[in-house]
């Protein structure tokens, strides 16, 4: 035998073995592939819950898969370019933002069989979890997740910038007006120098974390509650549009609108803004970076006082080979081993109500959070059509301009009507 | 006899080096040739990436001349290039010549090194650096402004700014790579040139316009032509600070491009926008090099 031959039947029995391990390996276990969106700060989080999964399901393997991604739209691509690419994910973590737009671009599997299935097991989840949640994951007529994180627009205030300046800490009833008041106050130039090294309040350029919630108060729906035509020009819009204009602009409590969060994270915890909106996912920014001095009061009211809501569950990718093993990883992030883990880091609020009212969210600030859940009661979701990766899009980009005193607010949302209108007929 | 061997050598030399090749060609050719063609024929669908493509022939091209936002980023784009380019070119000579000027050999080290080190970093790091440099109330650059008794600029959130902010972060980051391109070409100019027209008594703005300039002709062309190609497929910086707007105002072709794709799942269409765009590049860079006949010196 030749040398060369003698490699090859090396090679030949090696990929024999590898063969048969892996075949003999296949028989008993299952792996999944879960993909979220997210940074490396959220991944330890996944990690940790597949690892626990694992514990009680030793013949399930779930491994996790970050996207990084900007935004909901550009991640939902991905995961189809994944499937379209012949390699589907089992697992994927999505928000109300893509529930219509995933659902009718069949991406997602409906899990009303399931639940059916399992009934008696799921009752008792049924009943910790507020309607609110679980009715944002249903859409003509079928059932696409189950509710586990949830977070809803409130405002973050630093405690010691209130308490130096006097300012009583806002009551769950004040007003668009004491809102104002405040800001004013709050809003100082320490040195002399003419510019403002305090600011009031910031808004970002965003649609879930910025507009909405002074849209809902002012009295508006930014879509009709079908969410099937926009009513972006409604004189309540337009008003709120106007009131975020005069933040930076007439009354300069704010500065100018940043395209990202992340600048408001930055400022907030530095000291440089005094109140900024948020759910809870901003607890886990300030903890890391040594922010502690905050609490959370509702949004003030205004014509209504709503709250406004987003959450987000694991879906099954309707091209998974292994549908009962992914259903049964779902059922786990609904448990409530899964979520008292995730609530003390400072995440996302549970959407168990035992849970959302237990010592594990009062590990960390803010002290009233509590709020959270009170607030579901009085609350609505955020707009979110199969087209939203298009409609996100275009509102802000007029509300940018609105926002840069470029356009008048009345203008801007005349047009915005016009571009949405012709997207969503 | 010796010939024959000479060339069986050769064979073999040949398919050595073409085994050597394989490796990168293939990758050439999976992941750049293929895609180019793959985006001339998606261009004639209508295609979801989930769904199967539905053909509907010129249908994105004639949607491409109605679409007057698409007019909005090729004048953004153009505007860019135009001043990116432009800034790019000449501020990068005259530090290379500034640089090139008598100085002790590690001083010039130093500023070499110093102007280059933007260019080894990515894009996407320099631009979440500068994100927070032109903040308008809490940023670096309007706090020095302040400082010299100029007002704050409202950087990255008004549409007067916006894009010049862009072409700013552009220049501070690509103006190495020419400083060196061009430090190289200033030395390969014969002293004696100067020497001689310093005997006949020229300025040193006539050593510079009539010798310098000609002499690094060919280094020039280059460079313009990179910067070119690359400023038209500026994407990283308004993708990262601006997001295109306040409006479209900082929106570039290629992020437009990218939003059809991989926001709107408009493949099809974002496929012809690539197809404009590169055949614009094409003509620009075909239209250049007849140009640089006229002015490039090649002694």
């Amino acid at each position: 035998m030749s040398k060369s031959h003698a490699m090859t039947m090396v090679f030949v029995v090696v990929a024999v073995i590898f063969v048969l391990s892996s075949v003999a390996s296949g028989a008993d276990t299952v792996r999944l592939r879960f993909v979220y969106l997210g940074s490396a700060a959220d991944i330890k989080i996944w990690k940790d819950l597949a690892d626990m999964f694992h514990e009680k399901h030793p013949d399930i393997v779930v491994d996790v898969q970050a996207v990084p991604a900007t935004g909901w739209a550009e991640y939902f691509d991905k995961v189809a370019t994944m499937i379209a690419g012949g390699s589907p994910p089992d697992l994927a973590r999505i928000a109300i933002e893509g529930v219509q737009l995933c659902a009718t671009k069949g991406l997602m599997m409906p899990i009303d069989e399931y639940i059916a299935r399992d009934e008696k097991e799921l009752k008792e989840f049924f009943d910790d979890v507020h309607p609110a949640l679980i009715q944002a994951f249903q859409y003509e007529g079928k059932t696409y997740m189950l509710p586990i994180e949830w977070n809803n627009m409130v405002i973050f205030y630093n405690t010691k910038i209130f308490e130096k300046n006097g300012v009583d800490f806002p009551s769950k009833d004040w007003t668009k007006d004491d809102f104002l008041e405040i800001a004013k106050k709050l809003t100082q130039d320490f040195d002399g120098d003419g510019t403002v090294d305090q600011y009031g309040f910031e808004i970002p350029l965003q649609y879930f974390a910025g507009a909405m919630p002074w849209i809902f108060n002012a009295g508006a729906t930014f879509l009709t509650p079908d969410w099937k035509k926009p009513l972006v020009n409604d004189p309540n819009c337009v008003d709120a549009v106007q009131f975020m204009r005069d933040l930076i602009w007439e009354y300069k409590v704010a500065p100018p609108a940043p395209a990202t969060l992340d600048p408001l994270y930055a400022h907030f915890s530095s000291g440089q803004i005094a109140m900024m909106g948020g759910g809870r996912w901003p607890v886990l920014q300030f903890v890391n970076a040594g922010m502690y001095d905050f609490d959370i009061q509702l949004w003030p009211k205004w014509r209504d006082q709503v709250t406004e809501f987003g959450v987000g569950g694991v879906a099954i990718i309707q091209a998974t080979k292994n549908p009962d093993a992914a259903w049964e990883f779902v059922k786990f992030t609904t448990s409530k081993e899964s979520m008292v883990y995730w609530t003390k880091l400072g995440w996302c609020v549970p959407a168990r109500r035992s849970i959302a009212y237990s010592d594990a969210m009062y590990e960390l600030p803010p002290k009233h959070a509590e709020l959270y859940y009170d607030s579901l009661d009085n609350a609505r979701a955020v707009p979110s059509p199969p087209q939203y990766n298009q409609v996100e899009n275009i509102f802000l980009r007029y509300l940018g301009e609105a926002l840069a005193n470029e356009k008048s607010p009345k203008e801007a949302m005349d047009l915005c009507q016009k571009e949405l209108e012709a997207i969503m007929q | 006899m010796l010939k024959k061997t000479m060339s069986l050598l050769r064979k073999k030399e040949a398919r050595i080096a073409y085994l050597f090749l394989f490796p990168t060609l293939a990758g050439f050719a999976t992941f750049v040739i293929g895609p180019m063609f793959a985006s001339i024929f998606i261009s004639l669908y209508k295609w979801d990436i989930l769904g199967s493509p539905r053909f509907i022939g010129l249908s994105n091209y004639l949607h491409l001349l109605k679409d007057g936002r698409l007019l909005t980023c090729y004048s953004n784009t153009f505007r860019f290039v135009i001043f990116a380019v432009g800034f790019n070119v000449v501020s990068a000579l005259l530090i290379a010549v500034a640089i090139n000027a008598k100085m002790n050999n590690v001083l010039r080290g130093f500023y070499r090194s110093a102007v280059f080190l933007p260019v080894m970093l990515s894009a996407a790091a320099v631009s979440v650096v500068w994100f927070f440099l032109l903040d308008t109330d809490f940023g670096v650059v309007n706090y020095y402004l302040l400082k010299l008794g100029f007002k704050k600029i409202p950087w990255l959130t008004s549409s007067r700014y916006s894009l010049l902010s862009i072409v700013l972060v552009d220049v501070w980051k690509i103006l190495g790579f020419n400083v060196v391109l061009f430090s190289a070409g200033l030395q390969n100019i014969p002293r004696h040139l100067y020497e001689a027209a310093l005997i006949d008594g020229a300025s040193r703005w006539h050593s510079f316009r009539y010798i310098t300039i000609p002499m690094l002709s060919p280094t020039l062309f280059f460079a313009i032509v990179w910067a070119l190609i690359g400023a038209f497929q500026v994407f990283d910086y308004p993708f990262i600070m601006t997001l295109g707007g306040p409006g479209d105002s900082s929106r570039t072709i290629v992020l437009y491009l990218y939003e059809h794709g991989f926001r709107f799942f408009s493949m099809g269409y974002a496929s012809s926008i690539a197809l404009s765009l590169f055949m614009i590049i094409l003509l620009l860079t075909l239209l250049q090099l007849r140009l640089g006949e006229r002015w490039v010196f090649y002694g």
